[in-house]
């Protein structure tokens, strides 16, 4: 049975290899283990996913930004900053280079979080936690790799994916704890 | 106070109940952001010195996640009146009942004013699809006319009429966005279009997807904003598209497009301050070299027999895809879960099927398949497959287009021999030889061994054949033999992975499991890590190398691809060498 209706199944399986190797180049999956998380989860995503109104890309920014969170879902917790940094870049990626069809630079294909776009602290915020500003929606990334990705939703910031760090604090936990001190 | 704070100070000022929030970078070339809402309108803007405002307006944003900025604005002014524009005048869709209902009108009154019954009207309301005069009838009914224009992906919209007097029509109206009509722009439009039907030569497919959009978007940046560097803009465009019909009509295609992206990359840099050098750049890039030049290198089919785990075929996926350059690759796997083992014809069919478009095929191969049906499968797929590790054809002959890559049997079962022989050397006695082989599996390695086994080094006491895959039954014919064997083997010599580790888990618990060494193929070292301690008598196995099986692969594909290589039967197929390698040292024992 096909993934999907809109994107080519070599598509589709070139994608789920490659995201294993990213997978298990971040210690996150095992060889041993198989590919059937991975691959239920892809096949999920796609069997909703649609094709873009306009543009070259096989789906939508959304569907794609689906299988971000799908693989960051699939990883282990990060133990530093910079692992949960790498995973996000790392993860976005793997599914730009396989269902945006757009090279780095072209407009309308998605990026992780850069230095660039880190954002002053201000008092309310901890120390611990780093807040990478983008479009609509945010990451942050606490220094034990808690990560979370906030959404501009209707005004209000919304948490659209949550991961604790090795030591299982989520990014709420850190700024809590900055905001006790 | 930077352009963006002097933005958010503009905007204050206009709009005195807008809420505005300003979020600063950690760093001082960092992007600068602000948040701006008002009467439930929301706007980002995000801002980096010396760069552009960019602008998104939530309510046109596919998703919160990624993507860039959906306009861009020079200056502050620009930006200013785009963000009101979007502020103030912008209106969120709403269903046609909510227009009637917010302008007043029921029902009956626009079901008298369009000459309809009221259920007309309703029933009118809720569709979700209709002829563009339905609506404008709709539209004058309500005293209102209907506005038509596409919003580009840039944030640009541009009013559209239908049929035939559009462009008088257009130009008498009131225009909706500014337009600044370059002079002898039409030169730079034949330009684009020379380009735009080179690109579609050499690759329709995909020009027709772009086509509408591109031409659209190209048409209007002229119109919007070209005014300088016209010339340039069209000798360049001619160049490009002198360059896509060389690659089109050239023998060597790829080096053809290696040449129209070094001309085009000179071009770039030389005109990068032009607008139309802009232009032009953003025109090749919706051409998308890479990817002709991707279709312009063969394109080769990697089947595997569902998602194996195994290193090898990572490994030499990696390598096609990476070192050797197809860029354009496909892995065609069959991906039931639980099948490890699947039809292989099932994949083999999809060639002439959904995977036609393709120059070869590395095939990893199963033995126990249909051979007739696989020979005929590869004669008509026609072009170069490679089978690696299995020769797939027992002992006939591969088919014209078919070459076999895979390790050398019978020198692993020369080494194996040779490895019996320094054994009985070293115990200074003469050898008991248990052989574990499966008959449907390289029935040529017990074969070479028994022919290499020198008599006066060994005795071989018992050919334990076993002919099934399922590891149960061989592992109880395996214990069953093991229970009481007559004679105790000094060695095992188990043909497979499998074998070795079915044999070794029946021979683990016999009170005469320290005397027995076990050589196998492949694999052994995982079986010996889970061993408990003190079980540490000597394993062995032939492994393949697979890295140079790998290389060799890549190779015969390119040759296969190039027609240098040889077509006879004996020359298609190349054997690697392979190397006994103990499991786990136990003391100073020699291997072979």
């Amino acid at each position: 049975m096909e993934a999907s209706r809109v994107v080519p199944e070599p598509v589709v399986v070139q994608f789920m290899l490659c995201a294993f190797e990213f997978l298990e180049s971040q210690g996150s999956i095992a060889l041993s283990d198989g590919l059937g998380p991975l691959v239920s989860m892809v096949r999920d995503v796609l069997s909703k996913a649609e094709p873009p109104s306009d543009g070259p890309s096989w789906i939508r920014a959304r569907d794609r930004a689906e299988l971000v969170i799908g693989l960051l879902r699939l990883c282990d917790e990060r133990a530093s900053a910079g692992a949960a940094f790498r995973l996000v870049n790392g993860a976005v990626e793997v599914v730009e280079d396989h269902f945006s069809r757009l090279s780095r630079d072209e407009d309308g294909r998605m990026g992780g979080p850069e230095e660039r776009f880190r954002v002053k602290r201000d008092a309310s915020m901890s120390s611990r936690v780093a807040m990478y500003r983008h479009r609509l929606h945010a990451t942050l990334i606490g220094e034990n790799g808690a990560l979370e990705i906030r959404a501009l939703v209707n005004g209000e910031w919304m948490t659209a994916f949550c991961k604790p760090g090795a030591d299982w604090k989520t990014v709420d936990d850190l700024l809590g704890e900055g905001a006790n001190r | 106070m930077n352009e963006l704070g002097q933005l958010e100070e503009r905007l204050r000022q206009a709009l005195p109940s807008v809420r505005l929030t300003l979020t600063e970078p950690a760093a001082a070339d960092g992007v600068w952001w602000l948040d701006i809402e008002y009467e439930g309108r929301r706007v980002v803007v995000e801002w980096q010195a010396g760069r552009a405002f960019g602008i998104t307006s939530e309510a046109f944003a596919d998703t919160p996640f990624g993507v860039g900025p959906e306009e861009m604005a020079q200056g502050i002014d620009e930006a200013s009146d785009r963000i009101m524009g979007i502020l103030t005048r912008s209106v969120r869709p709403v269903p046609l009942a909510e227009v009637r209902k917010n302008r007043g009108f029921s029902q009956q009154e626009l079901a008298r004013r369009l000459d309809l019954d009221q259920a007309s009207v309703s029933k009118l309301e809720r569709r979700h699809d209709m002829l563009i005069s339905t609506l404008q009838e709709f539209g004058s009914a309500m005293e209102a006319e209907l506005e038509q224009a596409f919003r580009f992906r840039d944030g640009s919209r541009h009013p559209i009429v239908l049929g035939e007097g559009a462009a008088a029509r257009v130009s008498s109206a009131q225009p909706l966005v500014r337009r600044r009509v370059a002079a002898g722009h039409d030169d730079e439009i034949r330009g684009f279009e020379t380009v735009a039907r080179a690109a579609a030569r050499h690759d329709p497919e995909r020009f027709l997807v772009l086509l509408p959009a591109y031409t659209q978007r190209l048409v209007e940046s002229l119109l919007e904003n070209t005014t300088a560097g016209r010339s340039q803009a069209v000798a360049w465009a001619d160049t490009v598209a002198q360059a896509f019909r060389h690659a089109k009509e050239a023998q060597a295609p790829n080096e053809a497009v290696a040449a129209l992206e070094d001309t085009v990359s000179k071009l770039l840099t030389r005109y990068s301050s032009l607008r139309a050098g802009n232009l032009l750049a953003e025109v090749f890039r919706s051409l998308r070299p890479a990817e002709m030049r991707a279709r312009a290198k063969p394109r080769v089919a990697v089947l595997v027999p569902g998602f194996s785990t195994d290193r090898f075929i990572k490994s030499l996926l990696s390598r096609v895809v990476l070192k050797a350059g197809y860029t354009d690759w496909l892995l065609n796997a069959i991906t039931h879960d639980s099948a490890r083992h699947i039809n292989e014809m099932e994949v083999l069919s999809r060639l002439g099927s959904d995977v036609s478009d393709i120059d070869a095929a590395i095939v990893f191969s199963f033995p126990h398949i249909d051979v007739d049906e696989l020979r005929r499968l590869v004669t008509s797929f026609g072009k170069p497959v490679v089978f690696v590790d299995n020769y797939p054809f027992d002992k006939g002959v591969l088919p014209g287009n078919a070459w076999f890559v895979g390790s050398d049997n019978a020198q692993g079962a020369s080494e194996v021999a040779e490895f019996v022989k320094t054994r009985a050397d070293i115990l200074q006695r003469k050898l008991k030889v248990l052989v574990i082989c499966d008959t449907r599996l390289q029935m040529e390695r017990q074969e070479e061994f028994k022919k290499r086994l020198d008599p006066d080094a060994a005795d071989l006491v018992e050919e334990l054949r076993v002919t099934t895959f399922n590891a149960h039954d061989v592992g109880n014919r395996i214990a069953d033999y093991v229970r009481n064997p007559h004679p105790v083997p000094d060695l095992i010599f188990a043909t497979s992975d499998d074998l070795g580790h079915a044999a070794v888990a029946a021979i683990v618990d016999r009170e005469y499991w320290e005397q027995v060494s076990i050589i196998s193929w492949d694999g052994m070292h995982d079986v010996v890590r889970d061993l408990p301690h003190g079980y540490s008598r000597f394993i062995a196995s032939v492994q393949q190398n697979r890295e140079r099986l790998v290389d060799k692969v890549v190779e015969v594909v390119d040759r296969a691809l190039r027609g240098d290589i040889p077509s006879s039967p004996d020359g298609r197929k190349f054997l690697v060498e392979t190397k006994l390698e103990k499991a786990r040292q136990e003391s100073s024992e020699g291997a072979a």
